[in-house]
């Protein structure tokens, strides 16, 4: 499959959220999933057998996972948001004094708006402590007046907790900031917590903005932009990604002077709903080489058959206890044990359980001592929590 | 009608159309337990609206089945013409009219809801008193699982004569209502507020649906009343527990006092 077409649009681009929408799922893939998703409930499903035939093949070391399959340079992202800010500053009649940017949890919003903040040196402001938003002490508010110039607040899921207590300064902030008290700012959310915050805070009209959504022929550009970057122009082109079966996955055509993706990289993108995290997670779980491989033959990665990933899967039955832990998750991004205690009507025991058997279904990671919805499992858990009527993000 | 009359409509029923009529009355008696055995269990996999619909799927097999089995075994038993089912109809009614009036009854009301449908599997209905999620329809009589976890059996009997209410109509969306009574000296702006925050920060509240936080003067306390919907209407009761749990946290942190009495209180056996 050719990637690069007329109408495509560029790799890191922003729109307001209004214009956005998902990227088309294929009818057959569709399908596909949802018988899957069918037999799922009736029977417990056992992971993909491997398809690699006779050829042995073993995973990649993290060194050279990452020399493939790398995190993508923000910093073009970061220059698309730059634009798109700039553009925002200098709308004639604009009343809106601030620039809120969203997307799904791992899509890479935060890392761009990051790089943002280095790049331009725009002043940063951390969230509040847990114990000033439970007290909604305004004395957290008091920092957005202290400096002039153009402020960023990159992490608001950090500044609510979804408890009794924990909305009032949220709500404070947003009113004020958006009113114009504290100047202009930028302000990341992730769609979970906006979604949210939406019931919590109904002010002005502000102006979303998100990222593009990624469909397969810019994700096949992104991995091709990734795998290529550590490499010369010359040996990049000779790069091949392929199945055991020599089926071809990504690579370049010198003939049609273009980037040709297979049919793993459709599925890969379905599958992620055009998020850049988690279809590099997967990606990256999916590389492969042939054993014993001397130095510099390593001119062709071995991917994975679609069908033998061995993708997260929620437990068998899943309860209340588990979509409240999955959904708390979503809406702030990490939760300790502390918090989800203060936040759930379970006992500690019970949430120190779910956690555990959501760790070994893979759904779960712990990073510190925080928990949070493992990459690769997102989809999963977002589907699992649209058919359970949980509050979604917008994506 | 002379019995002679109604006696020449039976055709004379050999050994193999008897076995035949008992072949079809246990085929039909297993279809329907397999009709509300399986969909049952099958539902049982989904949630939200995808649940009741299968749930849906129930009595209307069971309506075709039932009809299915009349016809084939009417049609065994006499000459299919129009004048001779209404002859016998007419007399099967009188006879069985007089001798089973209620479970006649129970019968017909049983049918009477595949077509109204005041009540379908997944409701959660209360009649005399007894409230609970609808389990099974059966021809007499509807079987309701009370929050209590009893299984009362109701006859459709009850559908001529007594009001029922439906709390969710055949959708997963069932509003539940919690009051909290405040003493007087409280600011009712903050109180309306805080209630709202305690029902929007429920883990089980389902938040595509309305929330409001009504407030109402009574002479001995200042009524507040949340109304919102629970994930799942199974959930009514813990969605309940964990609101009156929260917002009476909520308010002895912040020193609001509940009302302490009401009228006729003291009163002997008043006990509400």
């Amino acid at each position: 499959m050719k990637t690069d077409t007329p109408d495509s649009p560029p790799l890191w681009a922003f729109i307001p959220l209004t214009e956005y929408s998902p990227p088309a799922e294929p009818v057959t893939q569709a399908v596909r999933k949802g018988f899957s998703a069918l037999f799922k409930r009736f029977r417990e499903t056992k992971s993909g057998e491997s398809k690699d035939g006779n050829m042995s093949l073993s995973v990649l070391d993290p060194e050279e996972r990452m020399q493939v399959a790398d995190d993508p340079d923000w910093k073009a992202g970061a220059e698309a948001l730059d634009g798109e800010i700039e553009a925002w500053r200098g709308r004639e009649g604009r009343s809106d004094s601030v620039f809120f940017l969203t997307g799904a949890p791992f899509s890479g919003y935060q890392e761009i708006l990051d790089v943002w903040r280095k790049e331009k040196r725009v002043r940063l402001i951390e969230p509040p402590e847990r114990k000033a938003i439970l007290d909604s002490d305004k004395g957290w508010l008091k920092q957005f007046k202290k400096g002039k110039g153009l402020w960023v607040l990159p992490r608001l899921e950090h500044c609510f907790i979804r408890h009794t207590r924990g909305l009032g300064l949220v709500r404070s902030f947003l009113e004020e900031a958006c009113n114009g008290a504290y100047g202009e700012g930028v302000i990341g959310c992730s769609g979970w917590s906006w979604s949210f915050l939406q019931h919590v805070w109904r002010g002005s009209h502000l102006p979303v903005y998100t990222q593009h959504p990624v469909d397969y022929r810019l994700l096949a550009e992104l991995l091709w932009n990734i795998a290529s970057a550590s490499r010369s122009p010359e040996t990049s082109n000779s790069l091949k990604f392929l199945q055991a079966d020599g089926e071809p996955v990504l690579h370049y055509s010198s003939t049609e002077k273009s980037v040709q993706a297979g049919e793993f990289i459709l599925k890969l993108a379905s599958y992620s709903r055009g998020n850049i995290g988690v279809a590099l997670e997967i990606w990256r779980n999916a590389l492969k080489k042939e054993e014993n491989l001397s130095e510099g033959e390593s001119e062709i990665i071995y991917v994975s058959d679609w069908d033998s990933l061995s993708l997260p899967l929620l437990p068998s039955p899943t309860g209340d206890n588990e979509g409240f832990v999955l959904h708390a998750l979503m809406i702030h991004g990490t939760l300790s044990y502390d918090l989800l205690d203060c936040l759930l009507p379970l006992s500690r025991s019970g949430i120190s359980e779910t956690c555990f058997l959501l760790e070994k279904a893979r759904l779960l990671r712990k990073e510190g001592a925080c928990w949070m919805i493992s990459p690769p499992a997102y989809p999963v858990v977002r589907t699992y929590l649209k058919e359970n009527d949980y509050l979604l993000d917008p994506f | 009608m002379e019995l002679s009359e109604i006696g020449n409509l039976v055709n004379d029923l050999s050994g193999s159309s008897l076995i035949q009529i008992l072949f079809i009355l246990l085929a039909g008696w297993l279809l329907l337990i397999v009709d509300q055995k399986f969909f049952t269990w099958m539902a049982s996999r989904f949630a939200g609206r995808l649940r009741l619909y299968i749930l849906a799927v129930v009595p209307t097999l069971r309506l075709v089945i039932i009809a299915s089995m009349t016809i084939m075994i009417i049609t065994r038993i006499i000459d299919p013409t129009l004048q001779n089912i209404a002859t016998l109809i007419g007399a099967l009614f009188v006879v069985l009219g007089f001798a089973f009036r209620d479970y006649i009854s129970s019968l017909m009301a049983g049918i009477t809801t595949l077509f109204e449908m005041p009540y379908r599997h997944g409701d959660w209905i209360s009649v005399e008193g007894y409230y609970g999620e609808v389990q099974s329809i059966g021809m007499r009589s509807v079987r309701v699982l009370t929050l209590e976890d009893s299984l009362v059996s109701i006859p459709h009997l009850k559908l001529w004569t007594e009001a029922m209410s439906n709390a969710n109509n055949g959708t997963p969306d069932l509003q539940c209502q919690t009051d909290f009574f405040l003493a007087s000296g409280h600011d009712p702006v903050n109180a309306r507020n805080l209630f709202h925050d305690v029902a929007l920060t429920s883990p089980y509240i389902n938040l595509k649906k309305p929330l409001l936080v009504t407030v109402q003067e009574l002479p001995w306390a200042t009524r507040y009343r949340i109304k919102a919907y629970p994930l799942d209407p199974r959930r009514q009761s813990m969605f309940i527990s964990d609101l009156v749990v929260r917002g009476k946290t909520e308010l002895n942190r912040q020193g609001i006092a509940a009302a302490s009495g009401w009228p006729g209180q003291n009163e002997p056996g008043n006990f509400a």
